[in-house]
């Protein structure tokens, strides 16, 4: 669509020439500041890759070749991170995807608007905040959810403590946080379904789960794979909420991906080796975004 | 026997609808409560918080502002924040606004650059910030609002351009081709007619840009840090390892969300498009 209003004017004369030397000169401002902050340091991180580089032992960069690669696959600690990482975005976004059905449909037929407003608070505010507010929540000597857990006879957990119940605990966290994603998305959705459909199959006699799973679901479909394809990107790029609420722990249980890369490039100080982990985990999120970018380039 | 089936059906739908009321109500405590809880901890003395069970109602004390609103340091904070969020925010209107028209109403690059703008939103901070921490340390910028500002323009320059993209192909482009016609170059017609026409929208970009320089961490801790502090950091180091600080942490962050929750309100409208990059209006 965009080629099409180029060619058109470039047809209508002499004029065009200098619209288009302007129209040049208004982007490239802005792709010369993300060519140079953006693209630049992608650059550097090639030549990190193969070399080996410890900030603290002062030492310069050394040139190792595929060194770092080799060490990639023989770093079990980095499989298990990968393999935690992908059973986190696919145990998330599951969840997430279910329970903002859910509760966009529910919020189709009793919302108000204040309620979408409360809804959508546990997103736009900052992980970090989340993260530690969860922290406080969780606490084992003073945390409400344990008083919760009093109140109703149980024996509370150790949210963060125990190397099996921490992993679900932050699941339950990132679904706090994004479930809100999802909901806005479906409803937004759903609302824009055009109302003829519902009478047509209302008229024959459709009851409401019929209605949702042979008319509505199916036609939501783009909405719910926009949802679903953002949702996975961003749970595998997951930081900070995770990193201020367990930093990975306890027992390495709950290290993403990106929290060990962290790890590795300012704890050990390897520039060289973090970079690598980094490098994975955006290969592979860049794998996902091909999927969406030509849904978000037909609108 | 008809009428009995038809007052069950109206039955089995009122009790449906209590459940999803139920159900819709018990879902919006969930979301309310953890941030209910870390504003009235927010209120609480030391004391109050470290006690078990937790107190649900209290005196209220001012203890925890105090000491924040009082500590040079958390000013200085504040001050970081407010200034990287508004300064990356100015810059990428100025770079994005002129980029994003001309791509949406000229074309220039075409489907490629528009995709290219698009993969670089889906980069995962984590594999640009060891190359970006060096480069700063070459540069001497690490610890500095300027190296923040740098970053965050061009983090929310991508799905800036994207967004207004958008806003930009929802004016009619009779309207810039008639302009062209009476003799006006671009960039007029930027200024005095597509401007004005999608200043709500190009609002909303902004305040998301906002948002999301002022709520970000990872950057904000390798790359500012120490004197550059901003909230999120500030908020993160009252909880460490060493010590707690549940006091300030509240307190911190309630400082934190207030002002996101009020432009959130604003833009509320905008928010899914914002977030799906158009895909979902």
């Amino acid at each position: 669509m965009t080629i099409t209003t180029g060619k058109q004017l470039s047809g209508t004369g002499k004029l065009t020439q200098k619209t288009r030397r302007q129209a040049i000169w208004m982007v490239l401002p802005a792709i010369i500041y993300l060519l140079v902050i953006g693209i630049f340091p992608l650059l550097f991180a090639l030549y990190l890759i193969v070399h080996k580089w410890v900030l603290s032992s002062g030492k310069p960069p050394q040139f190792i070749g595929f060194g770092n690669i080799i060490r990639l696959i023989q770093d079990e600690r980095f499989f298990i991170a990968l393999g935690r990482t992908v059973a986190f975005a696919v145990g998330v976004v599951t969840i997430e995807f279910l329970l903002g059905l859910l509760i966009a449909l529910l919020l189709l037929n009793h919302g108000r608007m204040l309620l979408r407003t409360f809804v959508l608070l546990p997103m736009i505010i900052a992980p970090t905040v989340v993260g530690l507010t969860w922290r406080f929540m969780f606490n084992s000597e003073i945390g409400v959810l344990n008083f919760f857990f009093d109140i109703m006879g149980l024996e509370s957990p150790l949210w963060l403590g125990d190397t099996t119940i921490a992993k679900f605990s932050i699941v339950l966290v990132d679904v706090w946080e994004w479930t809100p994603f999802i909901i806005l998305i479906l409803l937004a959705g759903l609302m824009s379904l055009p109302p003829d459909v519902e009478e047509a199959a209302h008229v024959d006699g459709a009851n409401y789960w019929q209605m949702l799973w042979y008319v509505k679901l199916p036609l939501l479909r783009p909405a719910i794979f926009v949802a679903l394809m953002f949702r996975a990107i961003d749970a595998l790029r997951t930081f900070d909420t995770i990193f201020v609420l367990t930093a990975g722990g306890p027992n390495n249980v709950t290290e993403l991906l990106s929290i060990y890369a962290y790890k590795v490039s300012f704890r050990f100080f390897e520039m060289g080796y973090g970079t690598v982990l980094a490098a994975v985990l955006l290969i592979i999120v860049l794998l996902f975004s091909r999927l969406l970018v030509p849904i978000l380039e037909k609108r | 026997m008809d009428t009995n089936k038809k007052n069950n059906g109206n039955f089995v739908k009122k009790l449906m609808d209590g459940g999803a009321f139920g159900l819709l109500a018990l879902y919006i405590l969930f979301c309310l409560f953890p941030i209910l809880w870390i504003i009235l901890t927010s209120f609480k003395t030391h004391a109050a918080i470290n006690t078990f069970p937790p107190q649900f109602i209290f005196i209220p004390s001012f203890e925890n502002y105090n000491t924040l609103l009082t500590s040079h340091d958390f000013i200085g904070f504040l001050t970081n924040s407010i200034i990287t969020a508004t300064v990356s925010t100015a810059l990428v209107m100025a770079l994005g606004i002129p980029a994003a028209y001309s791509l949406a109403r000229y074309g220039i690059g075409g489907h490629r650059l528009s995709d290219w703008i698009l993969s670089m939103r889906m980069f995962p901070p984590i594999a640009l910030v060891v190359p970006l921490f060096l480069m700063f340390r070459f540069v001497h910028l690490l610890q500095t609002v300027w190296a923040l500002i740098l970053v965050y323009t061009a983090m929310n320059l991508p799905f800036a351009i994207w967004l207004m993209i958008g806003f930009f192909k929802d004016v009619p482009k009779d309207i810039d081709d008639a302009a062209l016609v009476d003799g006006c170059t671009p960039w007029t017609a930027l200024w005095k007619i597509n401007v004005p026409a999608v200043a709500p929208g190009l609002a909303a970009a902004a305040i998301l840009s906002i948002i999301f320089a002022w709520n970000e961490f990872l950057f904000a801790v390798i790359l500012g840090g120490g004197t550059a502090k901003t909230l999120p950091v500030a908020v993160a180091g009252y909880v460490t390892d060493r010590a707690i600080f549940w006091g300030p942490m509240s307190a911190a962050s309630v400082i934190a969300l207030v002002p996101i929750v009020i432009f959130a309100m604003f833009v509320q409208r905008y928010l899914v498009r914002g977030l799906t990059l158009g895909a979902v209006d």
